[in-house]
């Protein structure tokens, strides 16, 4: 009889591991699974282009429609428009800039200005890009660069390649400095403070120090330098 | 067209596959076509780990993302199917440790239980599924794969072999202990309840 049961058990646990496997096994896709993959795979595409804007990112995904209204091909490119004008406007207002605060130094006329800055076309370098480190021009003698201050005091003289140099210098747009790396005693107060130990956050107070020292020292005396009152007791 | 509304024509690196049909990079780099391909069958690999459709097509969306970014080694890919199925099995053993297993299996037992027995029944056999499915997470880890790749119909013994990385004659000996095992268990398991 329990031999009956037995088995009626074990092959009730085959069907049900095979109703398991079968269940996985006919397990169907969703609908509109591949649909919303491909959208992902375009918003994927957005945003990467976004991130980086690099030509790289448009080969990558070029020509993934999605369902949606049609835009005019024109439209792709109106992001693209709108930055190089802001460049171009950037540009040609550094530029203005750059030849009004030279007028105003030196005084003299706009011709006199474009005569000069086609004499010296290293007078419109433009500054190097950021991250990139600062190569001076191989035909200018390495010496300090002058300032503002420095041009302006002899207000007759010709622009020179120098002074071009300086005043492009003088008029890129200025980047803050990276911030210092930690000393180690910085890194070590940090450290403490983001452990956030009472005991050591007191140690940092100078009075309590103080104290502490005080009663070692007082400790160190009573224990090495008994006093001769109590050696005679 | 599968998809309504989306050109696979349009779909990138197809204008290389239409230049050079010849070229092997040409057709493993079309993800459109890959996506139409294998997204089901990459489907049913997650889940059967995770026993959750949402979660499943979460595994395909992100593993067609993973293609795409890299997309420069599909070159080297020499069967694109398993490589597909293995990413496919790994993000899903991965993100099966995230979610919390008990609550999905239940969803899964009943959904299944109600599928193949009167409702009358059901309870009883969603329980009974429920038992395989947790004696099924308790097997040996290889027992345990190999059982599952081995519910997806589409791969083949050799298939899973190169999923897993193991020689065909090591996964039928793994396919038959797991099975043994597994139903050993259970009739241990309702032995026990009966005492």
């Amino acid at each position: 009889m329990n031999r009956v049961n037995n088995r009626t058990d074990a092959t009730r646990d085959g069907q049900a591991i095979d109703r398991v496997l079968i269940g996985l096994r006919g397990a169907e896709a969703p609908a509109g699974m591949e649909d919303r993959v491909l959208r992902n795979l375009e918003a994927h595409r957005e945003a990467y282009r976004r991130r980086r804007g690099s030509a790289f990112g448009l080969s990558l995904l070029k020509g993934i429609r999605v369902p949606g209204p049609s835009r005019p091909r024109w439209a792709f490119a109106s992001p693209y428009i709108a930055v190089g004008t802001a460049l171009a406007a950037g540009a040609a207002l550094a530029a203005l800039m750059a030849a009004v605060s030279f007028v105003h130094s030196t005084g003299r006329g706009a011709t006199q200005i474009s005569a000069q800055s086609a004499a010296t076309p290293t007078a419109s370098r433009l500054p190097d890009a950021p991250g990139e480190p600062h190569r001076p021009s191989p035909n200018l003698p390495s010496r300090p660069v002058r300032g503002a201050k420095a041009a302006s005091a002899s207000p007759s003289a010709p622009l020179s390649e120098e002074d071009a140099l300086a005043l492009s210098e003088m008029l890129a747009p200025s980047k803050p400095a990276p911030p210092l790396p930690l000393t180690r005693e910085e890194k070590m107060l940090a450290e403490v403070v983001h452990r956030g130990e009472p005991e050591e956050l007191a140690n940092l107070s100078p009075e309590f120090r103080a104290k502490e020292m005080e009663l070692s020292r007082a400790e160190f005396r009573d224990f090495f330098e008994p006093s001769p009152a109590k050696d005679n007791e | 067209m599968a998809f309504e509304g989306i050109s696979l024509a349009a779909l990138p690196f197809t204008e290389d596959a239409r230049a050079d049909p010849h070229s092997g990079r040409a057709s493993a780099t079309a993800v459109a076509d890959l996506v139409q391909t294998y997204s089901a069958l990459l489907f049913r690999v997650a889940n059967s780990i995770l026993r959750s459709p949402a979660e499943a097509e979460d595994v395909v969306q992100d593993l067609f993302v993973r293609v795409l970014e890299r997309r420069e080694s599909l070159e080297a890919v020499v069967d694109m199917r398993v490589w597909l199925v293995r990413i496919a099995w790994n993000l899903a053993l991965t993100r099966r440790r995230r979610i919390r297993p008990d609550q999905i299996d239940a969803d899964f037992a009943d959904r299944l239980a109600a599928s193949a027995v009167p409702a009358d029944q059901a309870l009883a056999e969603a329980q009974r599924i429920q038992a395989v499915l947790r004696e099924l997470e308790r097997l040996p880890k290889q027992e345990h794969h190999v059982l599952l790749l081995s519910a997806v119909e589409e791969l083949s013994t050799a298939e899973i072999a190169d999923v897993l990385g193991k020689s065909e004659s090591a996964v039928r000996a793994l396919l038959f202990r797991a099975r043994t095992r597994l139903r050993e268990r259970l009739n241990e398991q309702e032995r026990g309840g009966k005492r």
